[in-house]
This record gives C-alpha cells, structure tokens and sequence, in this order.
C-alpha cells in the first residue's frame, strides 16, 4: 500500500475513541507501518503521540504502583526508571535497535499481540496490569495475562486504547531482586526473537529463592509465565537436581511451533537451556557488583 | 615492498568522500530530472507458470501512466545472445518469483502502482523445479530446450583413487554453503534520459558499464554508440551490479515515453529478483599421509542458477581452479555441475565461487589435522603451494609473488594465535571457546586466454591539469583515489593537479568489469602504462613535466599531442600447465594470486547454540597495498560479508517462493556483531602489478566461514558442514558431540 | 517544524500522512536520507528528531510538526563538522550510502555524550547497517570528533 495514508491528530484524550472508528491508532509507528508496506490495509491512522503530553511518563501511585506511559519512547521510559524494573530495562535495551527504541512505545508492543514481543515478558513477570482506555472515556484494567488472547490478537477493542502499564507494588523493589532478561535471536542486534525469558526472584538470607516469576515469549501463542518451573523453585535452594527439574519443567507451559525463524524443537531445547543458564549463573556469579551482562 | 614512493603505500583519504559526508554527493538513485516520470516493474508471484494472457489496457488507460511495455514491446527481448540467458521481460512462461514481466511508467509512484494493479495476468502454475536434484530428476520439466544442465567443468591431472590409496588418511566429506544475498544499501535502480539526437544516456550502477551498453544495444536494436553508461555514484555492489537488468529497463521506458524515467527497486523486489550467491553442494574425497600432506583430492560440486544462465558456468569454472585450494599436491580432479531451476537467479557475489569449494577443502583439512594429531597451522604451512609452483589441478605455473605460507607464518605468531590454549582455558560457563585457522587464494583477473584488459586515457591540457579516464568502475571502492595515487606517482606531479574520471562508457574506454579483484591490477596498470606514455613523450621533447606542467601541457596541446591512451592486456601464466591451448580460456588458469589466512575466535553458548565470533585475524597477500587504509578497509568488509556467510545470511525458498523477504528477516552483520579485527599484510611484491600491487579484495570472503568451522571444532569437538551456522545448527551440532 | 535550524511554516494536511523520509527527500530536496528498506532495518534514512536518532521511512510528517529535525545536510551546522571530517581523514567511508544515516546516529550520541566509549558507540549504531566498511573505523572516526570538540570547548592553552 503506498497512497499516502490520512494522519489525524486528536487534540485531546477524549477525541480518540471516535477517531479510532475510522482509523487505526499509532504511535511509535514501528510496528503499523511496517505491517501496512506489507500490504495490511491501513488508510487512516490516528496518532496518538499527539495526547502524549496529557501522560507522565513514569508516576508512582499512591498504593506504590508504578504507573508507566504507554504512548512515549521506549528510550523515555527506560531514562525514567532508574534502577526499578530490572527485567523490564533489560529488554528495551536489547530492543530492536537504538533508532526503534526512540519511537517504538509500550502501547504498540501490547497492541501488536506479538508472541515474540520483547517487552511482553518482562511485564509478564511483573504482573503488569493494562489501563485500556474505553469509548466512553473510562478506563478498564486488564491484567497482561488476561489481555493476551494469541498471536497478534489481544483484549482491546475497536475504539479502546492502551494509555497506561501498571506495575503493582508487590512486583517491585524492595531488597533489589535478582531479575534479567535473555533473548535468542539471529544476530547480536536488530532481531526478532526465536524465543526470550524474563526472570525475577529474591533470594534469601540462607539461599533460597522466593517471589519465583519466570515467563518466556515466542514459545506459545501468546507469551506465558512458566508457572510449573515457578512452583517447582518457590522456596528452595536450586542445586544441581532442582536445575534439571526445573529445565524439564518448562515443557509444561510452552507449545512452540515451527517457524521461519526456528523449529519447535529447538524452542524446546533452547528453553531448557535459557532456564538453566538463568539457574546455573547463581552458582557460578561473581559479586553483584562485578557482574556483567550474561552476554558478556 | 617496492622503493618508498610519495603517493603509492600512503593511506589517501577518499577523493569523493567529502561529499559523502555532507550528503552532497547525489547517488544514480538519488537523480529526478525536470519532467522524470517514475517507473516500476511488474513481477511473477509464481516460480513456475504459463502466462496464459496478459492484458495492459486498463492500466495504459489510467490517467497519469504513459506507457506499459510487454515483452511484445521490447524491440530485441533478450537480455544476451543466448536463450538461456534469458528474456528482459517474460513471454510465455515465468520462471521464477520475481521473473520481471511488465514495465510500467507514470507520473508518480502511486500511479504507478495502481497501473501494475492494474495488468491483468492470468498463471496457471507448472511443476516447480526447486532444487539441482529435481532439475537432474529424469522426468524434471526441462526450462530451456537446452534442458537444465547450464553448464559443466570438469578436469583431471591424474588418477586420484591411485594417488590417494597409499593414505594414512581418506575423508569423504559433503558440505553445503548457503545463497547468499549482496545487501548493498543502495537497491538497483537509476535513471534514463533519451537525448535530442536519438542516443541513451543512463544513470544506474553497473560493475560492467561495457557490457550494459551492449545488452541496452540489443535490447532496443541500437547501435552500442548510441547507448552512454553512467554508472556512479552507487552504493556498494559486491556482484550485484554485474548481472543486473535495470539499465535495459530504464532505457525501454525512456525510449518508450520519451521523458526522463526514474525506477528504484525495493528491498522486497530487489531479494525477491536481484541474483544471489550460487548455492553450492560440494562433495570432496581427499588423502593425506601419516605427516599430513596431501596426496590427492577429487572434488564435485553442484550449484544453483537459477532459471537463467547469468554467471553460473563462470562460477563453476572459478570453483574448479579453487577446489585445490591453496595447497600443493600431485593429483587433482574436479568435476562441477550448474543447474537451472524456478529458484532464485544466482550470479557474480564477491569470491565467486570460491568461498563454496574452499568451505570443503579446508574442512577437510581442518578435520585431518584434528584426526592425524597435527597443528593446523603448521599442516597448512606444510601443503601450501609456494610462488613459481604448479597448481594442483591444471599444473599451470602461479605467480612468484604468491605468499600463502607467508600469511600463515605470520598468523602463526600473532597472539590470538599463540595464546589461543589460555583463552580457551578462561571461558566461562555456558560458553566454550575455540580459535580456528583457515586460508584461501583466488585468481586476479578474469584468467588466461579470457583477453582480459583494462585501458586509460589521459589528457593534459594548458593549465597542467591531467584527466585520467579510467577502468573498471568503482563501486564504493574509491577506486578513483587509488588510480589517482598511481599516476602521481608516475608522472611525479603534485597529486592535486590529476582529476581521475570513472564509470562513463561516453568518456572512459573499455575495461572490463569491476571483478574478479582486478580494479587495481588491470585498472591500476592502465593508468600507470598511459602516465608512463605521457612521461616518455615529454622526455623526447624535452618538456619539463615536472618542473612546468603548465607549460608543457600548453606546448603538447599546440602540438596537438596532448591525447594519450594505453591498453594493459592481462599477462596469462607462462606455463599453462596440462590445459590444451584451445581450452586455455575454457579453464582460465591465472597467472596472479592475492592469498588471505585467517584465525578466528569463536564462542559458543552450550545451553542455547549462540555463537559469536569476538576477534579475528586476518593476513592478506595483495602485493603492495597502494592506499594501506582502503585495503584494510576492503579486507575487514570482506571479512564481515564471509562471517554473515558463516554464522547468519541465507537466501531461503520453500518450492521456489522465497520465504526469506525482507532485512527483517535475511540478517547480515550489525555493528554489534563485529569481531575486533586485526587486518596484516604481508611482504610480497606481484611484478607483473602496478607498483607491485595485485588483488585482495574478494579472496579475504573466503577464510572466514572454514576459520568459524575450524574454531567450532576446537571449542567441541564436532565440525560443522552446513552454513550458516544457525543458533539452533549449533545446538543441533553440540547434542551430537556430546 | 524546525528543519536543519531553519523554520518550516505550515505543512500542508494532505501531506501529514507522508512518510518523513519522502518529504525530506522529495518536498525538502534532501536526499541525504536514503531508502534502503523501507522498514526501518537498515538505518540509511536516519535523522535526528528533538534529538534522537529515528529512521524517518516510519516517521509520518504530521507526528513531527513542532519538532527540531536534523539531517546530514545540517550537521555542520549542528557543531558536528569535526565528525564528517573525522570519517574523511578515518577512511570509514567507502560507497558512502549508510554514511548519513550513521553520521546522524553518532551526532545524537555525541550530543548526549560528549565522549562516549565503545560500548555506547556501538549501541547507538546498533540500527545501522554497512556492508562496506564492517563498522571499526567508525569507532575511531566518533572518538577524534569527541576528541576535538572537548578541545574546542576548552578552548586554546
């Protein structure tokens, strides 16, 4: 498709839902107008960086959520957080490239329903509750895993759109956790995952490991918390037989299919393996302080 | 290392990059002439079909669209004087996805879009013959009277089976090398203009400027006179531009509408239709003694084109010279076979058929030396041929400058080699670290027997200013710059007042393709040989060149004597070996080799099969490096395009359709994947070159993706045999070492 | 819309919706910006909008009408002629294509880090794709431009 497509700018927050009768909603543009040179029918957009301004980027509630902009850069948000949400700032940095992550929006990642969206897992993991945006100006909150309905389909309606990603108190600090990101994917950067894992857990005094949350993207139709692997690990100490348990474990929570990018096989295998690379590395890190990104 | 020289050996910053970096610099792309129409191309969504009609008039009717061209409309619809080079546009049949079919111009590109819509194109779908198996199967729909055999080289220097049966060592080893796509930034396109008096001026990247002249000629029943090649700037080539149809088709839609018209490829169109790297199965069957030398080797291969000819036995025959290696040894056999199928068009891509047989060979030898208990290194140094030897195969005599042991007995004490024990020894759990060696040669030029030449011509005029019109063309190169170095050198005027012209079929005489690592050498030696003319005439005259260009310019344009031009005809080896004369083109045995060693250190993360490659080195045999910065440059791009090659790029089709479509999902190497590289020369000087210089810039592809195999092995213990080693290859690979 | 220091009136509506990398090209005559993909993989159309480095094929016009856009044709201007002097004299410039994509790249970097190491060169690179050059002279090329702005800064001894 190449006419040049309608852009309207809503003026207010409240414009949007009727706009979006006629259009499709944009922002980063990522994501839209990739799908739209592919032949994706898209004739009118509507661009929602143009109410941006009405959203902080990042606001602590008064419950101690932490409430994050869905329509600003990924760069923003990642400035703004500081050392919060480790899971989180590991996946925008391995995001795509630094050019997508001053454009690309946590809005656009939601919406576009991707199994192997990037910023999904580490949500996933942090309970990430959704603030949709109704047709008559109200707001629904929609927990992540509930939103997430399979590739390229999530819970949001013709006339709704994604203003806000809360992050509930319980899934943050505190004690610092330990928490990470890995992605797989063909090349060092710029790449589409084969498969990815967020983690977060806490470990205690005497080395076991609580607040277990483990989920990984491109291995389901929808990205998917790895909850036989947490129940497995919730409270214990993971030695040798508990890592083998619980690579053996993923299996329950993942249905890979092949793909241009990869086999369900090897989705299989390379699951186990990021499990137990994440497992594994408590036994073999060094201080935090010296620690390098598991890249390196 | 020739005598110190004020230009030659110095790292000359690009004469064209200042308005490179201001965006100054307007691309063949980036031209829109008053009036310039836009122009696309209308392509098969099938690989194998029958066009049972095609119907233009509703698109010739839109408003806005001046004309729509079938094959019926092109006055010659052949793209070279064999049908198995194939049609400009389709016929009756397609045979491939993206085969061009249409040529549509308009006055802006959503008319023409529509207009492309527009054709109506009725397919029935054919048999599809997706691979050299099914095109070799007996009941194979054949896709030229021809039938599907495009080509075949095959040639012996004894009995192998004999030679190699005394061995401490036969491996018979298959490996596979993948197509590969050149990604130049800049997609193929460019702009055309039919002047006031009936010729073609055309704006559009071309590796051969000669050769589009002559296919625009044919294709439009013009005389080559009348056809003017401009074919730069362009952004990057790699082969690309070597078998590229677009001059024809801008030339068409110019002459068809008389206007300027303006085409530029997509990325989608451009992998879809653009050539590829020959996909290669090569099989090898090679002998070595108790001490690893070589005893004899026989090598088959088979290679995709696709459904037109393009460079596929050209390719082959590069392969059979290379499918010795850089080794010495005293039999030979190669036997190699091209065939057409309904898969991507594959053609010239940087190596040229070598990276694919060598990804065998040193396989091979990197297996032996694991096997046999011997060091790598040392194996190679052993086998490698030296300058003045027979080559293995076609025992024809290669240059005295070649220093394949050289590079080696230089990686030999380079600390990534020598400390390579300590840095295995310090990987940290999940990864596992190996370093690999690898070395390669490839021929300079197109061959012996090919005729292969270059010319320049010069002028000086009043002002002492000398123009140089000079070949091949660059292609990102800066090849300009280099020449510009030579001929200061020679004719020891300030470098200032020489003005280097390139890449205008108008005004640069005839010299071949920017290939086969030739520009310097061929184009270099022009140069040299027309500055030398010009020094040699004003000494019989007793001008003063150096001392008063000015003058002496002024005094030979009154003479009228102000004109020069030079032809370097490429020297064939002086020993052809076992090739009967009559055949000498046929095998095309070089006289000049440039080598290329290389050692690569690889990691590999056991748990998920990533690998990455963080430092290499690579020693490289080019003669005289004339600008030692662009070498190294040309070296470390060539190394990166090897490592994509190795670890990420593959051209991939499921039944003829492509499957791989777009940068999203065909990768090449991002700045994060890149090695630290340690780019060395060695000592060597080519005599027969330019100042002593030769040609490197395609056989340093070539040791990366054995080196990466070597480093595997040495990290695991298993050697891959398939490319590009894939994440999950690797896992694949490491479950079965384990 | 300020455009290479220079405002920009009005844009007209109908072309809110064109791509920023065509406008640039086609209604600004800047084709410093190039068209490699078309989707935002290659980096050869990058531009530096309030600052950040955007590849402009997915940027739309209307989104950008009250921001400060720079394009390579502009640099000098930027303060950053010390870079496109560094990439001459570094030789990190072969066929050129990518060149003001990266130039682009690298000026929104030495903007927010006036000496940045490797590691953030290459990071802020990361989106843009050469097939020439394999990327290291760049790294060299960004460090003398670091080297010689803080020294301009500093003024004479």
């Amino acid at each position: 498709m190449s006419t040049t497509p309608t852009l309207l700018r809503p003026a207010t927050a409240t414009d949007v839902a009727g706009m979006l009768r006629d259009g499709r909603a944009i922002c980063g543009g990522t994501d839209l107008l990739v799908q739209r040179r592919a032949g994706a029918p898209v004739a009118s957009m509507i661009d929602l960086t143009a109410i941006r301004d009405g959203v902080p980027v990042l606001e602590e509630t008064a419950a101690g959520d932490l409430r994050l902009s869905a329509l600003h850069a990924l760069t923003e948000i990642t400035s703004a957080l500081g050392e919060e949400l480790g899971p989180l700032r590991e996946a925008v940095a391995v995001f795509a490239s630094t050019t997508i992550r001053n454009r690309a929006t946590l809005g656009g990642n939601l919406a576009n329903g991707s199994p192997a969206a990037d910023t999904v897992p580490p949500l996933l993991v942090l309970d990430a509750v959704i603030d949709v945006v109704t047709p008559d100006g109200g707001t629904r909150a929609v927990p992540l895993a509930d939103f997430l309905l399979g590739p390229g389909r999530v819970q949001l309606g013709e006339q709704e759109w994604i203003r806000t990603v809360t992050i509930p108190a319980a899934a943050r600090g505190g004690v610092r956790p330990d928490a990470g990101f890995r992605k797989i994917g063909g090349r060092a950067a710029q790449a589409i995952s084969f498969l990815s894992m967020a983690w977060q857990w806490r470990t205690s005094e005497d080395g076991r490991l609580t607040d277990v949350r483990l989920a990984m993207g491109a291995v389901a139709p929808t990205v998917v918390r790895l909850t036989a692997v947490e129940r497995l690990l919730e409270g214990t100490t993971p030695g040798p037989e508990q890592i083998e348990a619980a690579a053996a474990a993923v299996d329950q929570d993942i249905r890979p299919i092949d793909d241009l990018r990869a086999s369900a096989a090897y989705r299989r295998r390379c699951a186990a393996g990021l499990v137990r690379e994440a497992l594994g590395a408590l036994a073999t890190r060094p201080p935090r302080d010296e620690r390098q990104h598991p890249w390196t | 290392m020739t005598a110190p020289q004020p230009w030659v050996g110095r790292s000359r910053p690009a004469v064209d990059a200042e308005e490179i970096v201001t965006g100054a610099v307007r691309y063949v792309t980036d031209l829109f002439p008053a009036g310039v129409l836009h122009g696309a191309v209308l392509r098969s969504p099938l690989p194998h079909a029958r066009i049972d009609r095609i119907d233009a008039t509703a698109a010739r009717a839109l408003p806005g669209v001046h004309c729509v061209l079938l094959a019926g409309d092109v006055p010659v619809n052949a793209l070279g004087p064999r049908e198995v080079d194939g049609p400009v546009l389709a016929e009756d049949r397609v045979r491939q996805v993206g085969e061009a079919i249409a040529l549509v111009a308009a006055d802006d590109e959503d008319t023409v879009r529509r207009a492309l819509a527009a054709i109506e194109l009725d397919l029935t779908p054919l048999p599809v013959v997706d691979s050299p198996a099914a095109a070799a199967a007996p009941d194979a729909p054949q896709l030229h009277p021809t039938g599907n055999v495009s080509g075949r080289i095959a040639f012996s220097s004894g009995d192998v089976e004999q030679a190699i049966a005394p061995a401490a060592l036969v491996l018979r080893r298959d490996v596979t090398t993948p197509s590969q796509e050149h990604v130049a930034i800049d997609t193929p396109g460019g702009v055309a203009v039919v002047e006031t008096d009936g010729t073609v001026t055309i704006w559009c990247g071309s590796q051969n400027p000669g050769l589009h002249q002559r296919k625009v000629a044919r294709a439009l029943a013009i005389d080559v006179a009348d056809v003017r090649m401009i074919a730069n700037p362009v952004g990057g080539a790699f082969g690309s531009r070597n078998d590229d149809p677009m001059p024809v088709y801008l030339a068409l839609l110019a002459r068809a509408t008389g206007r300027p018209v303006r085409v530029h490829m997509t990325r989608e169109e451009t992998m879809a239709a653009g050539a590829k790297r020959h996909p290669f199965w090569t099989s090898i069957e090679i002998g070595f003694d108790r001490e690893g030398r070589i005893l004899g080797s026989s090598v088959r291969a088979v290679a995709d084109t696709g459904p037109v000819i393009t460079s596929g036995p050209n390719v082959m025959k590069t392969s059979a010279e290379m499918s010795t290696g850089p080794y010495r040894f005293p039999v030979a056999s190669f036997d190699g076979t091209v065939y057409y199928t309904n898969n991507a068009n594959a053609g010239a891509f940087r190596g040229y058929g070598v990276p694919q047989v060598a990804f065998a060979i040193e396989n091979a030898v990197t297996e032996a030396a694991y096997t046999l208990g011997l060091d790598p290194m040392q194996m190679r140094i052993d086998n490698a041929l030296q300058g003045g030897e027979p080559h293995s195969l076609y025992r024809h005599r290669v240059t005295e400058s070649l220093a394949v042991r050289a590079t080696l007995e230089q990686a030999a004490v380079h600390p990534v080699w020598t400390e390579r024990a300590q840095w295995q020894a310090q990987a940290a759990w999940p990864w596992k670290r190996g370093t690999g060696v690898a070395t390669a040669i490839k021929g300079v030029g197109m061959g012996s027997g090919t005729g292969d030449a270059a010319r320049a011509r010069l002028e000086i005029d009043g002002d002492g200013t000398v123009t140089i019109w000079a070949g091949p063309n660059h292609t990102g190169q800066s090849i300009q710059t280099t020449y510009g170095q030579v001929a200061a050198d020679v004719l020891q005027i300030p470098i200032e007042r020489i003005d280097v012209r390139i890449g205008d079929t108008g005004v640069v005489p005839e010299s071949g393709p920017t290939a086969a690592s030739r520009s310097t050498y061929a184009g270099g030696n022009a140069v040299r040989m027309v500055c030398e003319e010009l020094v040699r005439r004003c000494s019989e005259l007793e001008l003063p060149l150096q001392l008063d260009p000015e003058g002496t310019g002024t005094k030979l344009v009154e003479l009228g004597e102000a004109s020069f031009e030079q032809t370097f005809v490429l020297p064939d080896t002086d020993d052809i070996g076992l090739v009967p004369p009559e055949d000498l083109a046929k095998y095309g045995p070089h006289r000049v080799y440039g080598a290329c060693t290389q050692v690569v250190r690889v990691e590999l993360n056991t748990l998920t099969g990533e690998l990455r490659v963080p430092e290499l080195v690579c020693v490289v045999d080019c003669g005289t490096a004339i600008n030692p910065a662009a070498m190294i440059g040309q070296a470390e791009g060539g190394i990166l395009q090897g490592l994509g090659m190795a670890i990420m790029e593959d051209h991939r089709l499921e039944g003829g359709v492509p499957v791989t479509t777009s940068l999203e999902n065909y990768l090449i190497p991002t700045i994060a994947d890149t090695p630290l590289m340690h780019v060395e020369m060695v000592d060597s000087t080519e005599d027969s070159g330019p100042f002593g210089a030769k040609g490197m810039s395609e056989v340093v592809v070539v040791p990366t993706p054995p080196a990466v195999a070597a480093a595997v092995m040495d990290a695991v213990g298993v050697l891959p045999h398939a490319l590009p080693l894939t994440p999950e290859r690797v896992l694949s690979l490491l479950e079965e070492a384990s | 819309m300020r455009l290479n220091g220079v405002e920009i009136g009005s844009v007209p509506a109908e072309l809110h919706g064109m791509r920023l990398l065509d406008y640039l090209r086609a209604e600004r005559g800047l084709t410093g910006a190039k068209e490699g993909c078309g989707m935002g993989e290659c980096g050869s159309c990058t531009v530096v909008v309030d600052g950040a480095a955007v590849t402009s094929c997915l940027v739309l016009v209307g989104q950008v009408l009250d921001a400060e856009i720079r394009t390579v044709e502009g640099l000098a201007d930027a303060g950053h002629e010390p870079l496109q002097r560094a990439f001459v004299a570094r030789q990190a410039v072969q066929c050129g294509y990518c060149i003001p994509g990266v130039l682009n790249s690298c000026a929104a970097l030495l903007d927010r880090v006036p000496d940045p190491d490797d590691d953030q060169i290459r990071t802020a690179l990361d989106g843009n794709l050469c097939r020439c050059t394999a990327y290291n002279r760049f790294y060299d090329a960004v460090h003398d431009a670091a080297c010689e702005r803080r020294t301009d800064e500093a003024g004479p001894a």
